[in-house]
């Protein structure tokens, strides 16, 4: 079973939101980048299957620039086998058809029988990169995956999945598949200190994108979405006063 | 070229899901001719779909019981060559988000999802705002004039539209949908209840990533137990096994429905607010000024959470 797991290297805005003086994007100093969360659930998810059924290979694709490198070290931390990132240049990152084109012509060149994706990116929480991945290359996709389960012959997998109103469907396809895997549906293992001095030495390779359609959706610029804070009133005074005010209102709905 | 706007109606059972009348809403800024497509195992038959603003209704009969998202897509799918429309508006919810890129990208149709704003420019591009970065970021997007495109949009971000006096004629896509899927639905398994029943409870303090620790969160339930009032959680705390699952709050897990919910280092995703609309009374703690959460909130004070958490352990 060879399992490719689609991972991205997200934007975090952990302080204030400061916009490039031009607008089209923010500033890079009061960002920071890390591995997307949702993307350890599918990471483990991959390295699971894999030990249960005596092996295989689980490779980590990220489309990024060369600063992502950092999260496939993680990646291969993590223990998986093999990591290659496809150079965003000429790609729009904030199109998922785009991004979920390239990220399926590395899917079918190491001929994945699984492809896992995270259920949404925490900086565009798109929730579409899986579905548009799997559209590229024809296999039936399962979003928000609770549970995997693979045949003993690894050719069926049997998946529950969220399915809104408080439901969980359970549905069979064959593999080749691709998966959007929930948060929650494992514990993500963390990388041991060797593993992770390991990793630093490893090479991993650079793929360019081969005649992906160009995307003609152009971002036109950012702003600090202006929250309607109509009936938003501030508590006075620092803690002592605000947890005072929460006080009186427990005491007054209870 | 292609034009109209096509708002799909999924109705499994149905009824229009209330979302219907805000898509209407939206397609209003388009400026073109809008088609309701009803996808229903007998559309004709959805009540109130004669929506003002509405030029036609079209509707697909679907399979019964639940149709799967490949049917759905072909429905939808079909929708867009009969009436040749150039943008298709859905509500981004499990079902659409299962194909609606899947659908753009078989047809080579532009994308957006979780789109807040919808205009047409001078030049008649498509004008697209969405939000990122946990909702701290609005960023605009634009879609040529000579683009076909899939726009997934954010419940609750326009209002309805009434219905029009006179009711339109439901025609019937001369179609045909299979239940046929590469993907077989075995069971449905519904959601089990747990020991805790936060849908009755008068106040709840709601944690967040910004309280996620062991610590933190014993914290926060020696409060509960003084003061009486229940713990609520946002996913992530639950997803790292730190809080019940019977006790996440939101879309994916309870709504609830409490006289007050105060809102400890919780942003306010679109998926933790649906969970919480009904409150009487929001409060939210938050460090971060432009936390969405402060959008909807009543009261709000931008401190740090578990300072607020001592001065409440203390003082009793
Ligand atoms: C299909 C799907 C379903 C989902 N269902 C749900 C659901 O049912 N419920 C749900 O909650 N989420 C759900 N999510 C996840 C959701 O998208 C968000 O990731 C989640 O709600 C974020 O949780 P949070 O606000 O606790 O964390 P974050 O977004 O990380 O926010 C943490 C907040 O804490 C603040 N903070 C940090 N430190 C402090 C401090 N010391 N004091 C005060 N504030 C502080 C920060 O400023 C920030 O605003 C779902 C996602 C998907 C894709
Ligand atoms: N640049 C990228 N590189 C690799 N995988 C990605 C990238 N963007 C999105 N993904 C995958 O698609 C999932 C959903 O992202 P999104 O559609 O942006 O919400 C993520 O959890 C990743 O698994």
């Amino acid at each position: 079973m060879k399992i490719v797991v689609c991972v991205k290297q997200v934007v975090m805005l952990p302080g204030p939101v400061v916009l490039l003086d031009d607008g089209t994007g923010i500033d890079p100093l009061f960002t920071t980048r890390r591995l997307n969360d949702p993307d350890r659930y599918a990471l483990e998810e991959a390295l699971r299957l894999c030990e249960a059924h005596g092996g295989g290979e689980v490779v980590a694709v990220s489309v990024g620039d060369d600063e992502a490198t950092k999260e496939l070290r993680k990646c291969l931390a993590m223990g998986v086998n093999r990591a290659i990132r496809i150079s965003s240049t000429g790609l729009q990152m904030h199109d998922p058809v785009n991004v979920g084109r390239a990220l399926a012509q590395v899917a079918r060149a190491e001929s994945a029988d699984l492809v896992l994706c995270g259920v949404q990116s925490e900086d565009a929480s798109q929730q579409a990169t899986g579905p548009a991945l799997a559209s590229a290359l024809g296999y039936p996709c399962v979003t928000m995956a609770t549970q995997v389960e693979l045949s003993a012959d690894q050719q069926q997998l049997t998946v529950s999945r969220e399915a809104g109103n408080g439901l969980t469907e359970v549905v069979e396809l064959g593999v080749p598949a691709v998966l959007t895997v929930q948060t929650g549906i494992n514990t993500p293992r963390t990388e041991s200190f060797k593993a992770v001095m390991m990793a630093k030495r490893a090479t991993i390779d650079v793929v360019e994108p081969d005649n992906i359609p160009a995307s003609d959706i152009q971002l036109q610029d950012v702003s600090v979405n202006a929250p309607s804070r109509g009936q938003l009133q501030w508590i006075e005074g620092g803690a002592e006063q605000v947890a005072a005010k929460i006080r009186e209102l427990v005491r007054a709905a209870s | 070229m292609s034009s109209g706007t096509l708002v799909i109606a999924d109705c499994p059972a149905g009824q229009l899901d209330e979302v219907t009348a805000e898509l209407v809403s939206a397609a209003a800024a388009l400026g073109e001719p809008v088609t309701l497509g009803v996808l229903a195992p007998d559309p004709a038959a959805v009540p109130a779909t004669h929506f003002a603003g509405i030029d036609r209704i079209m509707g697909v009969q679907m399979p019964t019981g639940r149709p799967g998202h490949e049917a759905r897509q072909r429905a939808v799918e079909a929708l867009l060559e009969l009436t040749r429309a150039r943008t298709v508006l859905m509500p981004l919810n499990w079902d659409t988000a299962a194909f609606a890129s899947a659908l753009a990208e078989s047809k080579g149709l532009s994308f957006v999802s979780d789109v807040t704003g919808l205009s047409r420019a001078a030049d008649g591009a498509t004008e697209v705002t969405r939000l990122a970065f946990a909702g701290k970021v609005c960023a605009r997007l634009g879609i040529p004039a000579d683009n076909r495109a899939v726009l997934l949009l954010r419940p609750g971000s326009w209002t309805a539209a009434a219905l029009a006096v006179d009711a339109l004629p439901t025609e019937l896509a001369d179609v045909e949908i299979s239940q046929q899927s590469r993907i077989r639905l075995v069971k449905v398994i519904e959601a089990d209840a747990g020991d805790t029943d936060l849908t009755q409870a008068e106040v709840i303090f709601g944690l967040g990533r910004g309280v996620g620790k062991a610590e933190h969160i014993e914290v926060f339930e020696s409060i509960a137990a003084r003061l009486g009032v229940a713990i609520g959680a946002s996913r992530p705390l639950v997803d790292v096994g730190l809080v019940p699952r019977a006790r996440q709050i939101g879309q994916s897990g309870v709504t609830v429905k409490p006289k007050l919910y105060v809102a400890f280092g919780i942003s306010g995703s679109l998926q933790h607010m649906a969970g919480i609309s009904e409150s009487k009374m929001l409060v939210a703690i938050n460090t971060d000024e432009v936390a969405p959460i402060f959008d909807s909130a009543h009261l709000g004070a931008q401190v740090d959470a578990m300072e607020v958490a001592r001065h409440l352990l203390d003082s009793d």
